[in-house]
């Protein structure tokens, strides 16, 4: 070796500044720093940890005792693996020594986190060694030694150790004094939330029994105690849970295959199971499991609840959310209240109509369940992982974050597909529900009109009944009258023969009185003829007692058929009054029947006319929109100008580097002014005042102008095939348009994602006057069972187009609306090769 | 030149400030702004008025007094002032209506539009309307009022520098105008009949394109040799507005060169033939926007594009144009693209244009 030359050897040093950094990087708060304290006392096979905070809300310099009944630190443990930095130990001995429990312990962060919690740290723990003695380990940390600057290794910390009585429990002591930070209620009730969750819920669980500990395991309880703090269980309890509208249960198996269980607890219809497989296998993902509570916040699912509805909306906010559990311990952060790792409030808040990733799309009934997806709130659930079989699952050291890998996104989609599973249950039922609801409706309209008609069909019956029952009386009347008449003129006729008799009897007793007058001078002539007349009178006095007796007979009779006839005039009189009451009720039951139906037309009518005042109120902001936005472009227009004129000053290089930006940002604001004037002419006064024939070429070319920027960055090929003496029949601009608008942003946005990108207007005029307006595209095409059913109100298909927006579903509805106010049609028509979609419009020229 | 900018919002005034600032004009322009209580200050070259006005106390409401009436009163008092309506609004909501009576008062009607985002220049713009008003006062109204006298005409003639055979044409062009102002012109009459009629309206003056379409030629052809019509060029007032060439002194230039049979067609089939004959040079032709044949004859009254008459129609001007000039027509690709209504033509007229779409029909078919 030549003068000056050595060869040496050197080692890094660690600067106790280290401690402070991990500390503060690896755990982000002190309640997740005693979570992981709490952890250690789990790893050490204790049954019960106990965690007290003493005078730290006021202040700093408090007290924290976390105290376990685990087997304790043995010396060896305490130097080897306690005062070793990211220690092996968990990996040299993955299960603890007597449950045989799946061990956390990780890297050891829960003690470089004491290091922030409190300045100093005293561990009091006694075990047992080989031989039976129980020895006891006292340790002191003065964290103000560590200094910065000074060596990590260098800096002493003395311990000792001692036999003590063999009666003595087992256990470790961790007394943290001089606390470096206020504890708040918030930061007490973090603590008591994370050890409430810290914990898979799967493992003291019959079912699991033996999995993650031993069967003698006897579980795993904690105790929060801060006199100073009034705290509340956090525990979330089964009655709660059972509140539930269902339960999910899902597994991945060791093929990566998952499946899914959904019981249901509170039935929307009917309580039932139901099952669902995921199609294909997941590619890094085995031995999973997942259990998810659905909560909707709706009272009738708190019907028969010890839980009040506004008290499970404050669990939902506070609590709800899916964990997720590595082995047994919980990843923190993952189904706190903030956070989304589902990306369901995000999709919620899109209100999208169906779920876009087709990994996690489930089948359905109702055409847009997702608008139904559960959100964080409404759901309470865990999903508990294997480390050993997911190695790609990466979990940060601070057990904070999961790595976003492919293991994650199908973790994500797993997890995803619960609950898309379990919303498209809940949508189908709900959907069947409307419909039952609709049929029962439906069901109990119609008894009542069936059950109104019956009665006016009755009333009706009745009437007829009363009408012959009128006829019959009358009959009856005109009988008892005619029989009184024919009475009566019997009875004229006696007392005719009454009068004559009587007169006879009148004149016979006129002489008779004459000659008794004459007594004194009777001549025997005379006398004889008083014998006679005496005789005689005899006979005609009985004859006038017959004949008036006759008479008063007869009379009596002619009363009687009188009061027949006007008792059967009353049954008639009766019946007819009968007969229009009956005619009255059967009347009324038909106006009753009319009157629902123009009831239920007016709720028809009154839906449609709530929309269209949306809808008109929505032209009146697209006009102030349309407005503002002209003053705008001007305003742009104006700014570019200035800015143009500011950067000729600047050097060559710039002046380029600007002049591209604002061609690019020119051809914007003239996209925009294009559309702008679209606007104008399309719902100007003009265009919906103003009938005329509008050539359909032209038209085609109007629309897709405002769009060439667009159609032109998405690569779509617009041709106009329309021939240019084709006319619309008379109509309004803004119908025309409307029409060519609706089916050309269609087609944009089913031609955007596939591979060839065209869409084609045509034209013709047939035989009978009528012209045809084709619209065909090479997007993925729509089959044949939807043709009819997309004009439906609300029925869209499109999927949400970052430009164009959702489909509103009324498109189609608005051009067949137009098409059948003119007397045409529009339908789906099978379209020619190397096209995947065609609708074709159909309007007559009448009266061109 | 000063600019009074009559408005009650100081917003809408920085916002044109900005605008003058911008302008790359070598004129020095001075704004002021007064709102439309205040009496006219200083003595401005040109008034501009804001078309909506707000209320006092700034509160943006349609208040009653609205651009056009200040316009009105305005012009009344100042017949020797151009008065332009300045809006930062949206062109379509002037209605037409309001447009003709705008016509009546102000010298132009304006929007931001027109010169935020382009290279018109407002100051340019308004220094020429300045300079116009300022010769015409100065002609015929020396001492700011108008007395009639026998040779006004002949001063007329002499602010827009006509040649002799134009003479007959704004003698009637001055007629039709007769109801209107001929007891009691005013600079501000005068100007709107240059600049709304004899410019707007081509007969008498060509702009480039109806210039270059009556000579058969394009557009291009014309600028090419513009030089050869140079004493053409209407030097008048407004000049500098646009470039206008008489259309009696084409004739006559062109006629100068034109021989024989050349003489004895339109001018677009004789010019360009004499040209080639002349300078041995092939002008590119009018080609016609309907049938792409060359060469055009005339230009579209809607889509201002040169075309061949029988494929035009008559078409009815909004407002009715003077008869000294040249007929206007649409063509059929204006009505094709909507532009044009078939509603507006003749029953003459709307047979004819079914016959060309038969036409059109059969040859597609």
């Amino acid at each position: 070796m030549k003068k000056g030359e050595s060869t040496n050897e050197a080692y890094f040093k660690v600067d106790s500044r280290l401690l402070l950094q991990l500390g503060e990087q690896l755990v982000s708060n002190p309640a997740i720093a005693l979570a992981e304290l709490v952890k250690n006392a789990y790893d050490a096979d204790a049954t019960e940890v106990s965690v007290t905070l003493e005078n730290v809300q006021e202040k700093t310099g408090g007290t924290i005792t976390i105290k376990d009944n685990g087997l304790g630190i043995s010396p060896d443990r305490f130097t080897q693996t306690w005062m070793r930095i990211a220690t092996t130990d968990s990996n040299d001995n993955p299960v603890s020594k007597f449950f045989k429990r799946k061990r956390a312990g990780e890297k050891g962060i829960g003690r470089i986190a004491c290091k922030n919690l409190a300045k100093e740290l005293t561990i009091i723990s006694i075990s047992e060694n080989d031989s039976g003695e129980k020895i006891e380990l006292s340790a002191n940390f003065n964290w103000d030694l560590f200094l910065p600057g000074s060596e990590l290794d260098k800096v002493p910390v003395s311990y000792s150790t001692k036999i003590v009585e063999s009666s003595k429990p087992t256990g470790t002591e961790l007394i943290l004094k001089s606390t470096a930070n206020k504890w708040t209620i918030k930061n007490i009730e973090r603590l008591n939330l994370e050890l409430t969750d810290l914990f898979s819920p799967v493992i003291f669980k019959k079912e699991f029994k033996g999995q993650f500990a031993s069967k003698q395991d006897s579980g795993f309880s904690y105790k929060v105690k801060a006199d100073e703090f009034d705290l509340a269980d956090y525990s979330i309890s089964e009655s709660f849970l059972k509140s539930a509208w269902a339960v999910v249960t899902g597994t991945v198996d060791s093929s990566g295959k998952a499946q899914y269980e959904l019981k249901v607890l509170n039935p929307i219809i009917n309580k039932f199971k139901k099952n669902y497989v995921r199609e294909g296998n997941f590619e890094f993902l085995q031995n999973m499991h997942t259990e998810i509570y659905f909560f909707k916040y709706a009272k009738e699912y708190f019907k028969n609840s010890t839980w009040k509805f506004q008290q499970a909306q404050k669990i939902g906010r506070d609590r709800g959310g899916i964990k997720i559990y590595a082995d047994v311990f919980k990843v923190y952060g993952f189904g706190d209240p903030e956070d989304d790792w589902l990306r369901l409030s995000d999709d919620k808040s899109r209100a999208i109509g169906s779920f876009i990733e087709d990994r996690i799309k489930v089948p359905s009934i109702d055409r847009r369940p997702a608008l139904q997806l559960f959100d964080n709130r409404g759901l309470f659930g865990y999903v508990q992982f294997d480390k050993k079989s997911n190695e790609k699952l990466s979990i940060s050291i601070n057990r904070e974050s999961i790595t976003k890998n492919q293991a994650y996104e199908e973790l994500v989609h797993f997890v995803r597909t619960a609950v898309n599973f379990a919303t498209v249950v809940y949508s189908d039922e709900r959907l069947k529900k409307a419909n039952i609801e609709k049929a029962e409706e439906e069901e109990r309209e119609r008894k009542v009109r069936e059950e109104a008609e019956k009665a006016q069909q009755e009333a009706e019956e009745e009437r007829k009944k009363a009408e012959e029952e009128e006829k019959e009386a009358k009959l009856k009347r005109e009988e008892a009258e005619r029989s009184a008449k024919k009475k009566e003129e019997e009875r004229l006729e006696a007392e005719e023969i009454r009068s004559h008799i009587e007169s006879e009897f009148d004149t016979l007793w006129d002489r008779i009185i004459e000659l008794e007058e004459k007594k004194k001078s009777l001549t025997p002539h005379d006398l004889e003829e008083l014998k006679k007349l005496r005789s005689q009178f005899q006979q005609i006095r009985s004859n006038l007692y017959q004949a008036k007796a006759k008479e008063k007979k007869l009379q009596d009779e002619v009363y009687i058929e009188i009061a027949k006839a006007a008792q059967t005039a009353l049954l008639e009189l009766n019946a007819r009054v009968t007969t229009f009451e009956k005619y009255k009720e059967a009347a009324t039951k038909g106006i009753e029947i009319k009157e629902s139906e123009v009831e239920k037309q007016k709720e028809k009518y009154n839906e449609e006319l709530s929309i269209l005042r949306v809808l008109a109120s929505t032209g009146t902001l697209i006009f102030i929109f349309s407005h503002e936005i002209s003053s705008f472009i001007s305003d742009v227009r104006e700014l570019k100008k200035s800015f143009s004129s500011a950067i000729k000053k600047s050097d060559e290089k710039e002046k380029k580097k600007y002049q591209t930006a604002l061609s690019l940002f020119d051809n914007k604001v003239e996209m925009v002014h294009e559309l702008r004037n679209f606007i104008d002419i399309t719902g100007g006064r003009q265009s919906r005042s103003e009938l005329s024939q509008f050539f359909v070429k032209s038209i085609v070319d109007d629309i897709s102008k405002p769009f060439a920027y667009e159609t032109k960055r998405r690569g779509i090929e617009i041709i106009n095939e329309v021939p240019p003496y084709i006319r619309t029949p008379i109509m309004y601009r803004s119908e025309i348009v409307a029409i060519l608008i609706n089916l050309f942003t269609n087609s944009v946005k089913f031609v955007t994602n596939t591979d060839e990108r065209k869409i084609k207007f045509e034209a013709y005029e047939d035989k009978n006057d009528i012209i045809v307006i084709r619209c065909l595209d090479t997007g993925r095409g729509l089959i044949e069972e939807k043709w009819e059913e997309v004009f439906d109100p609300f029925v869209s298909y499109a999927e949400l187009d970052i430009y164009f927006g959702a489909g509103t579903g009324l498109g189609l509805k608005i051009v067949r609306d137009i098409a059948l106010g003119y007397g045409g049609e529009v339908k789906f028509v099978h379209p020619p090769q190397e096209w995947k979609t065609c609708i074709e419009i159909r309007l007559p020229l009448m009266g061109q | 030149m000063e600019i009074l900018f009559i408005d009650d919002d100081n917003e809408e005034f920085t916002r044109l400030q900005g605008l003058i600032d911008s302008d790359e004009s070598d004129i020095k322009a001075i704004l002021h702004r007064i709102s439309p209580s205040e009496n006219l200050i200083g003595n401005p070259d040109v008034i501009l008025v804001d078309y909506q006005l707000t209320n006092p106390e700034g509160i943006r409401k349609a208040s009653n007094v609205s651009g056009l009436d200040i316009g009105a009163s305005l012009r009344a008092d100042h017949p020797a002032i151009p008065i332009i309506l300045f809006s930062y609004k949206d062109r379509t909501k002037l209605a037409s209506v309001q447009k003709s009576i705008g016509n009546q008062i102000f010298d132009e009607m304006l929007f931001k539009d027109d010169f935020a985002g382009s290279d018109k220049s407002l100051i340019n713009f308004l220094s020429i309307l300045c300079k116009g008003y300022s010769k015409i006062s100065h002609v015929i109204f020396p001492d700011g009022k108008f007395v009639k006298e026998a040779d006004n005409k002949v001063k007329l003639y002499e602010i827009l520098a006509a040649p002799s055979e134009a003479l007959d044409d704004i003698d009637s062009l001055l007629g039709w105008n007769e109801p209107f102002f001929t007891d009691d012109w005013t600079p501000f009459g005068l100007a709107s009949m240059i600049r709304k009629e004899l410019m707007d309206y081509p007969g008498i003056l060509y702009d480039t394109i109806h210039a270059a379409t009556f000579l058969g030629i394009s557009e291009k052809s014309f600028k090419k040799i513009e030089s050869f019509f140079n004493s053409a060029k209407y030097q008048g007032v407004f000049s500098d507005e646009k470039n206008f060439w008489w259309k009696c002194t084409l004739k006559e230039i062109a006629d100068g060169i034109m021989k024989g049979d050349e003489l004895k067609v339109p001018y677009s089939h004789g010019f360009y033939k004499a040209w080639k004959r002349k300078e041995g040079e092939d002008l590119e032709l009018a080609e016609c926007c309907v049938s792409k044949q060359k060469p055009a004859e005339c230009v579209c009254c809607i889509l201002n594009e040169p075309v061949i008459i029988r494929y035009t129609l008559p078409y009815p001007d909004i407002t009715p144009r003077p008869p000294t000039m040249d007929e206007s027509r649409a063509s059929f690709k204006a009505f094709l693209e909507n532009r044009a209504k078939v509603i507006f033509l003749d029953k003459d007229s709307k047979k004819i244009f079914d016959k060309y779409l038969e036409d059109l029909k059969s040859h597609a078919s």
